[in-house]
């Protein structure tokens, strides 16, 4: 009986820890034993706030000595005493704050995913692989290790993750992998070719050739040109209308016969998200105070916490920068030196394309190309799952590149069997190439010459490089490899058996558009059309709207004597060009004899508004939806459940209210009547403050569009607790300060130069990714509220600053 | 692991010997985990808590931290003491 009972309480403590061991939370499966336990779980990530003034570390691996000031928000200022020990201590600070999201970025690009969270992330894993991630990042790589100075480059910040990895004992592993319940692993070269193939996916990935065939094949070619224009009705480009072409262009490529593909399959690769963009600007000296240039930046994209950017200054004895890097990959991405600033916005070009591919059995092995059968390869993606077997998954490779979509693996046996087709994805970022010599350069970069030999080595994503220097030179460039084409080349699926459709060459990077001192006196860019009409060569058929690009260029006209602080507050600007453009024509359309109480109160609103997304607006709500709402109207024949179609821009929709009142296209097709412009107006006004009323009440608070937009910054990995919830802001994508949702300005940043150059800037959140550390997201309110940090550039480790709080000294083992 | 040797070699009744293991590391899971957390301002736990299905109180993660350190402590002492009683007859 003793003996029973002596087994039976040891079973039960055993299963005791066994079940605490596996009970999950409620995101995923950590073992909550490990994770409270205070000895090696998530306690130990609370950092203290008596932090160590001074501290020495003694690394293999590195040359010579290196000191890293940290200033009052743990930006770190490295001192290298040369360029080896400079990335080396780059990826060892990455790493101390960013392991996690360094890994599960890279793990994600790779496909590799499944291997810590099981089979439900498959689907994802499979994905990427099928895009070609894995593939372009070899081929990446090939070209960063054909470069010697880049190939040490990024040797030497591997070493320097690998270096903190191997001296991180498990209780020190940030809380993510123990939530999570898996170990970090050792950096590789290739994680930061992945990286930029993350980049790519973001700013080059997204596709909408699909959902134009099916409109070709719905619509006809007479609807889908007049709605689809390969010029906006409403423009402002990146390079001033008029600036000559001084270069003579290549021999645009013939069209092919028969450009667009014959069949298309319903499959959905990514959508093209649209509203995905940035602002850059840069005023001469003419328009400053100081006389000197003004740069500003302020790239947009998903706000997360840690934050996408990594803040730091990086001092060689051949470099002194200051700027934003990406956790996982060396060099300073945006920022400035002494001489010279620079940021980015992106381009858009079309550098993504499909082909329809006929194959000549089953097996696959062979495909029809120019009039004869041509050999694919295959290529086994192994993705490693966690808790079973690994999954093979087999990519066919054409020429183009790999057959994204593999019909009869997903369809059953005897269905469309002797129909082999699938489209095959020509992607820049499958292509070998060397972007990090582009930052590298710009890293050292003294003036223009600099800033264009730095260019040439840039491939993608095609990125508009916005320039300033104390030499007093202002410039801009749409830069990146871009396919030579001819016009609308791949603006639908095309057939994959004719060499007219191929890639022909590229633009000659002297030939890229730019613009250098231009006599209005700045240069900007915001994702609009690259170029007016005359430029020679095609670029894409589409590009963001104009509003943002419009709104700054209007602004800078007219600026004179500006001041960083003129420029911040562009930078918070709230002001909407669309409700400019088309809110007096829809006012004028309602037909206020017609309103109930209710709607004429809030048609006065509406009327009386500013025009600006301000937190406090409630205008600004009233308008956006409206405005939605009689998008929506005006495009019902879209609506398809079955097939993917695309909806025209919402710059085609201005044109037709603006220009074009009893278009065919406001008639709804469910009804019997005939709508005309006025009729949807009137609908879309009655059917948006219903809304508003049944969902918010009686306007109010609660109608401000601080609060009706929802903003919030979450976690990389959506846990609660670890993001910022919801909070009141204004702002909205059209608008310069493009906050929406989770999405917006990533980095805000303002570089007076001048003798003693100045640079301002702030991102939402911190220099650390640990959610213990104070330094998580201690920039997060300067950035909410608009405001930006003075950047501590010191020009040697021994410049004494009041803002300087403690120093690390790493010294060779 | 150490409460069930603890209470093997020295534990009296078994009542006493869940009471102390439960207790013991109770307590010193609770010291540990406030050793960490206090000059973090609690800032961690206060992010920590809300993962879990209960009020945003840290106080709350804390104590289900020293109550499950405890459980195990208490149950691994209990089986110590049953074990031992088990061979002495």
């Amino acid at each position: 009986m003793k003996l029973f009972k002596a087994l039976l309480s040891v079973a039960v403590t055993l299963i005791l820890i066994g079940v605490l061991q596996i009970v999950p939370t409620h995101f995923g499966a950590p073992p909550i034993i490990e994770f409270l336990n205070p000895v090696s779980g998530f306690w130990q990530n609370a950092e203290s706030k008596n932090l160590k003034p001074d501290e020495q570390l003694h690394l293999e691996g590195l040359q010579g000595k290196v000191t890293i000031r940290f200033d009052e928000h743990r930006i770190p200022h490295i001192f290298a005493e040369n360029d080896h020990d400079l990335y080396y201590a780059q990826g060892y600070l990455t790493a101390r704050d960013r392991l996690w999201q360094m890994d599960i970025q890279t793990r994600s690009a790779a496909g590799r995913l499944s291997e810590i969270v099981g089979p439900k992330a498959l689907d994802i894993d499979r994905y990427h692989r099928r895009m070609g991630m894995t593939y372009g990042a070899e081929n990446t790589l090939k070209g960063f290790m054909k470069d010697p100075v880049i190939k040490t480059v990024i040797e030497a910040y591997t070493d320097g993750v690998n270096s903190y990895i191997h001296h991180l004992s498990k209780r020190n592993y940030p809380i993510e992998f123990k939530l999570l319940g898996y170990a970090p692993e050792e950096w590789k070269p290739i994680n930061c070719a992945y990286l930029l193939k993350l980049m790519s996916e973001t700013l080059a990935g997204g596709s909408d050739q699909f959902a134009m065939t099916n409109n070709l094949k719905r619509f006809g070619a007479k609807d889908v040109n007049d709605l689809f224009p390969d010029y906006p009705f409403h423009e402002d480009p990146i390079i001033p209308v008029g600036t000559q072409w001084n270069f003579k262009p290549l021999p645009i490529p013939k069209q092919s016969k028969d450009f667009i593909a014959l069949m298309t399959d319903t499959i959905k690769p990514k959508e093209r998200v649209p509203g995905i963009g940035s602002n850059n600007w840069a005023i001469a000296g003419s328009k400053s105070a100081s006389g000197y240039p003004i740069l500003a930046n302020d790239p947009h994209l998903n706000l997360t916490f840690p934050s996408i950017w990594y803040q730091l200054q990086m001092s060689s004895p051949t470099v002194n920068v200051y700027g934003v890097s990406l956790p996982g990959a060396p060099c300073i991405v945006i920022g400035y030196n002494q001489k010279i600033s620079w940021g980015v916005t992106n381009v858009d070009a079309d550098v993504l394309d499909w082909y329809q591919v006929k194959f000549k059995n089953n097996t696959k092995n062979e495909y029809w190309y120019n009039n004869k059968w041509n050999k694919t390869s295959k290529r086994v993606e192994v993705i490693n799952v966690l808790g079973q077997k690994p999954v093979y998954d087999t990519v066919i490779y054409t020429h183009h590149g790999p057959v994204v979509y593999d019909n009869v693996s997903q369809k059953p046996k005897d269905d469309h069997e002797n129909i082999p087709v699938g489209d095959a994805l020509r992607w820049i970022a499958h292509d070998e190439s060397d972007e990090f010599m582009t930052f590298y350069l710009l890293n050292r970069g003294k003036n223009y010459n600099d800033y264009r030999k730095a260019l040439t080595y840039y491939t993608a994503p095609a990125q508009n490089f916005i320039f300033a220097s104390n030499d007093k030179d202002i410039a801009i460039t749409p830069n990146g490899k871009i396919p030579l084409k001819f016009r609308d080349q791949g603006k639908f699926v095309m057939d994959g058996s004719d060499p007219a459709n191929d890639w022909q060459g590229w633009i000659p990077y002297d030939q890229n558009p730019t613009v250098k001192n231009p006599p209005r006196g700045f240069v900007s860019s915001a994702n609009q059309s690259s170029t007016d009409q005359t430029y020679p060569y095609y670029i894409n058929w589409r590009f963001e709207l104009y509003d943002r690009g419009k709104r700054i260029n209007d602004r800078l006209k007219v600026m004179q004597n500006a001041t960083v602080d003129s420029i911040r507050l562009l930078q918070m600007d709230n002001y909407s060009i669309r409700a400019q453009d088309v809110l007096p024509t829809m006012l004028r359309y309602i037909d206020t004899s017609k309103l109930n109480a209710n709607q004429f109160k809030i048609f006065q609103i509406v009327k009386k508004w500013d025009k600006h997304f301000a937190a406090n607006s409630i205008g600004a709500s009233i308008f956006n939806t409206w405005w939605l709402k009689f998008n929506d109207l005006v495009w019902d024949e879209f609506k398809d459940d079955k097939v993917l179609l695309n909806i025209p821009s919402f710059d085609r929709t201005e044109k037709l209210l603006l220009t074009e009142p009893n278009s065919k296209w406001f008639d709804i097709k469910s009804t019997a009547a005939k709508e005309t412009c006025s009729d949807i107006v009137n609908q879309a006004f009655t059917s948006a403050v219903d809304n508003l009323l049944k969902n918010l009440g009686q306007p109010g608070q609660k109608w401000e569009w601080g609060n009706v937009k929802q903003t919030h910054v979450n976690h990389l990995a959506n846990l609660p607790g670890f993001g910022t919830g919801q909070f009141y802001t204004g702002g909205t994508g059209a608008v310069i300060n493009a906050l929406r949702g989770g999405n917006g300005p990533s980095w805000r940043m303002i570089v007076q130069m001048g003798p003693q150059v100045k640079g301002y800037g702030v991102f939402p959140g911190g220099e650390s990714g640990n959610p213990g550390s104070f330094y998580y997201e201690d920039m997060f309110t300067t950035w909410r509220d608009g405001k930006l940090n003075e950047l501590l550039f010191l020009q040697s480790p021994d410049e004494k600053s009041d803002r300087i709080k403690s120093t690390l000294t790493l010294n060779s083992k | 692991m150490i409460a069930f040797l603890a209470a093997l070699f020295i534990g009296k009744t078994s009542g006493k010997a869940f009471l102390s293991g439960f207790g013991a590391i109770f307590v010193l899971w609770m010291i540990l985990a406030l050793m960490k957390s206090l000059p973090n301002d609690n800032v961690l736990a206060g992010r920590a808590i809300q993962l879990f299905p209960l009020p945003h109180q840290w106080i709350l993660l804390l104590l289900i931290t020293a109550l499950i350190g405890g459980l195990v402590g208490g149950m691994a002492a209990l089986s110590g003491i049953l074990t031992k009683k088990a061979f002495k007859k």
